[in-house]
C-alpha cells in the first residue's frame, strides 16, 4: 500500500503512513510535499466514507478551509442540498469498495460562493496486505471550465445542426482541403438524388462533365482573393441528369484562423431559369410582334397596288402580247406569295385567338396524322399515339390549335429524312395543364439554335419560311400556354405545348392573360 | 347632281388612293381623294358624300382621329375603314366603337374590295341630299 497523507486524521492510516515513512527514508517527504502542493485535488475516505486526508487545493477549489471541512459533514459542505449528487457520488464508492475497483467518475461539487465546480474523479481503493478495502484514494481535476466550453461547443453543435436540417432549399456540403465531401445536409441528399453514402467522394463529381477540376481551381482562387465564390453552375444528379444550380462557396475557418475546407451553399434554380427564359422569349416575341405587324403594314400598301393594278389590267381587258402577260403572271403569283407570307405575319403578330370554345385536345390530335399523311415524303415515318383518355378539356380555338399541332408535327417529320418515329403524347400536368408532346428521332435541335426556334423567319430548312414555329408560339400564348423545346442532337427533340386545363384553372389562366 | 354614288377616299400613299380612285371611278362612283385627316376634313366643309373610305394608319392624324372628326360633322355619314394590317382587333374595334359601318382589309384582292364596299354600303341608308354641304 503506497499512500500518504499531509493532512492525516486516521490513526490507523497514519500509522501505515508513518511505517512507510520510515521505509522510504527521503522519498516519502517528497511525494508528500507533492501531493500537497499539487494542482489535482487529493482525498482519502474510509470504508465509512469519513474523510481522512486531503490536500491544499482542496481549499483553493472549494473556497473553505480544511478546518471547516474536517469540522463539518464534507458531503453536506460539497453536494449542498442535491441528494441526487450526493447519493450518486456515494453509490459510486460503494460500487469501489464492493467490487474492490477503482472508478473513473465525474461529477460536480458545490463550492462555498455557491457556483457550481466540475470534477473529474479517480478513485482508487487502498486494501490491507490481504486485499481488503480499507479506503479509497480520491484524485480529482477541476474541469468546470472545460465542462462549459464543452457545454457550449454541444450546444452550438446542436444549433448548427438544427440550422443544417432545417434548411430545405438549400444543399449544404462541406468539404475538406483535398476536396473530399465531408458533410451533407439532407436537402444534398434529395437536390441530387443520391442514394448510398457520398461522404469521401470527391466534390468536383458533382459538376457536369469536364468541368470539376477547373471549377474547383476556380473556386478556390476565388475565395484566396475575395473571401467567397458565387456562381450560377451546372451540377449534376446521381442519376446523370444536369440542373442549374446558384453555388456559393466560402471557406471553412477553424480556431487558428486558417482554412480548413469549405462550405457549399447549392440551390436548385431550374425552375428560376425556366421562367426567365419565359419572360425573356415573351418580350422577345412581343418586340418581334410588333415588328412584324410594322413590317406587314408595310409590304402590304405597294402588295395593294401592284396587286390592284394587275386586277386593273384584267379588268379593262387590255391586250398583251405573250411575253408580257407570262411576265404579268410571274408578277402576280411572287406578288400573292408575299401576301401569304404577310398574312402570316399578321397572324403572328395577332393577340387574341378567334374563338374560345371548350376544345377537347385529343380530337385536335387525332385529325393530325391524316393531314400530314397527305406529305407523300413523310411516309417512311412510323407515327405513334400515347393520348390520355382522362385529359381535360381545353378553352380555345380549335382550328388555331389545330395548325399548332400540324405545324410542329410537319416540322417534325421534316427533322426525319430518311424516316424515323414520330410520337404524339397528351398528359395532364399537376391537374392543371394539358400537355401535348410531339417526339420525333430526328436531327434534333443545335443548341446555339434553340433560343432563336421562335423568332419570325429563322429557318434551317431551305423552303421555309420561318414563320410556322413563330405563328404556333403566338398562338399558344393566346391561349395562355407556353410551348417547351427539348432536343439532343442527332437523337431528336420534343416540343411539348401546355395549355391551361378548362376545369380548375380556367377563370385564372385564361381570364387573367386577357 | 349626276346620279352616281359620291366616296371620298382618305389615304397617304399616293399609289393606293390613285389605284382606289380609278377603281370606282371604273365601277361607276364619283370619287374625290384626299392624301390626309386635314385635307379630308376640307373636302367634307365643302361637298357633299354619300360614304368615306378611310386609311386606318395615317401619320399626322390618324384613321380613328378623322373618323371621330367626320362623325362631329355628318353623324350619318357611312365610313368604312381601310386596314392594311388586316388583323388589328384593336384598331378596328376601336372604329366600330365610333361608328364606322365596318372595316376592309387591303390584302383582299380588289373585286373583293369592292364587293364588301357595296354590301357595306347597302345597309346603310343615303342621307346626301338631307345634309347641309356646311355646318
Amino acid at each position: 500500500m503506497v499512500c500518504n497523507t499531509p493532512l492525516v486524521s486516521d490513526t490507523i492510516v497514519s500509522k501505515v503512513f508513518t511505517k512507510n515513512r520510515q521505509n522510504s527514508g527521503y522519498l516519502f517527504p517528497m511525494i508528500e510535499k507533492s501531493i500537497e502542493e499539487a494542482n489535482m485535488l487529493f482525498l482519502y475516505l474510509n470504508l465509512d466514507l469519513k474523510l481522512i486526508m486531503c490536500n491544499k487545493s482542496l481549499e483553493r477549489i472549494t473556497g473553505y478551509t480544511r478546518k471547516e471541512i474536517f469540522k463539518g459533514d464534507w458531503q453536506k459542505i460539497f453536494f449542498g442540498k442535491n441528494h441526487s449528487k450526493r447519493e450518486m457520488f456515494k453509490a459510486v464508492l460503494m460500487s469501489c469498495f464492493a467490487n474492490v475497483r477503482g472508478h473513473a467518475y465525474e461529477g460536480s461539487i458545490i463550492r462555498k460562493d455557491g457556483t457550481e465546480c466540475a470534477l473529474s474523479w479517480s478513485n482508487t481503493i487502498i486494501t490491507d496486505v490481504s486485499g481488503k478495502s480499507q479506503g479509497v484514494f480520491c484524485i480529482a481535476t477541476d474541469v468546470t471550465e472545460y465542462k462549459f466550453a464543452k457545454n457550449d461547443v454541444a450546444a452550438c453543435s446542436e444549433r448548427l445542426k438544427d440550422i443544417f436540417v432545417s434548411i430545405k432549399d438549400y444543399a449544404l456540403l462541406t468539404t475538406n482541403l483535398a476536396n473530399k465531401i465531408t458533410y451533407y445536409g439532407a436537402s444534398a441528399t434529395t437536390l441530387f438524388n443520391w442514394k448510398s453514402d457520398m461522404i469521401l467522394k470527391d466534390i468536383s463529381t458533382l459538376f457536369a462533365a469536364d468541368e470539376g477540376t477547373s471549377i474547383i481551381s476556380k473556386i478556390k482562387r476565388k475565395i484566396t482573393s475575395k473571401g467567397s465564390f458565387e456562381e450560377e453552375l451546372t451540377l449534376l444528379r446521381s442519376d446523370g441528369s444536369v440542373f442549374s444550380s446558384m453555388v456559393l462557396v466560402s471557406g471553412l475557418v477553424n480556431a487558428d484562423n486558417n482554412v480548413s475546407g469549405y462550405l457549399y451553399i447549392i440551390r436548385d434554380i431550374t425552375e428560376q431559369k425556366k421562367i426567365e427564359a419565359q419572360m425573356i422569349q415573351n418580350e422577345k416575341m412581343a418586340a418581334m410582334g410588333q415588328l412584324a405587324a410594322g413590317v406587314a403594314h408595310e409590304i402590304n400598301n405597294p402588295l395593294l397596288v401592284i396587286l390592284g393594278r394587275i386586277d386593273m389590267l384584267a379588268m379593262d381587258g387590255e391586250k398583251m402580247s405573250p411575253g408580257v402577260g407570262k411576265t404579268i403572271d410571274i408578277i402576280t403569283s411572287q406578288a400573292k406569295r408575299m401576301r401569304v407570307i404577310v398574312d402570316r405575319l399578321l397572324l403572328y403578330s395577332r393577340k387574341k385567338p378567334v374563338s374560345r370554345n371548350i376544345v377537347d385536345v385529343n380530337e385536335i390530335l387525332k385529325t393530325i396524322p391524316p393531314l400530314v399523311a397527305y406529305y407523300p415524303e413523310f411516309h417512311k415515318i412510323e407515327w405513334k399515339e400515347n393520348l390520355d383518355k382522362e385529359l381535360a378539356k381545353v378553352k380555345g380555338d380549335f382550328n388555331q390549335l389545330q395548325d399548332v399541332f400540324l405545324n410542329i408535327a410537319i416540322n417534325a417529320c421534316q427533322a426525319m429524312p430518311d424516316g424515323g418515329t414520330l410520337t404524339i403524347s397528351s398528359y395532364m400536368q399537376d391537374g392543371e395543364f394539358v400537355n401535348v408532346g410531339v417526339e420525333d428521332t430526328g436531327s434534333g435541335v443545335k443548341k446555339e439554335d434553340m433560343g432563336k426556334l421562335f423568332l419570325p423567319f429563322f429557318t434551317t430548312k431551305d423552303t421555309g419560311t420561318g414563320l410556322g414555329l413563330p405563328l404556333c408560339y403566338s398562338i399558344v400564348e393566346s391561349h395562355a400556354g407556353v410551348i417547351e423545346v427539348e432536343s439532343e442532337l442527332d437523337k431528336g427533340a420534343i416540343f411539348t405545348v401546355k395549355l391551361p386545363a378548362y376545369i380548375l384553372k380556367e377563370s385564372i389562366s385564361i381570364k387573367d392573360k386577357e | 347632281m349626276d346620279g352616281k354614288i359620291k366616296i371620298l377616299v382618305i389615304d397617304d400613299e399616293t399609289d393606293a388612293l390613285e389605284l382606289f380612285r380609278d377603281l370606282f371611278t371604273k365601277k361607276g362612283y364619283a370619287v374625290e381623294c384626299a392624301p390626309g385627316g386635314i385635307e379630308a376634313l376640307e373636302i367634307i366643309d365643302k361637298m357633299l358624300f354619300d360614304a368615306v373610305l378611310l386609311d386606318i394608319r395615317m401619320p399626322i392624324m390618324n384613321g380613328i382621329e378623322v373618323l371621330a372628326k367626320i362623325k362631329q360633322k355628318k353623324p350619318d355619314l357611312p365610313v368604312v375603314m381601310l386596314t392594311a394590317y388586316g388583323y388589328d382587333d384593336t384598331l378596328i374595334n376601336k372604329a366600330l366603337e365610333q361608328g364606322a359601318t365596318g372595316y376592309i382589309s387591303k390584302n383582299f384582292p380588289l373585286a373583293q374590295i369592292v364587293y364588301t364596299f357595296q354590301t357595306l354600303l347597302s345597309t346603310m341608308p343615303t342621307k346626301r341630299e338631307e345634309d347641309s354641304p356646311a355646318e
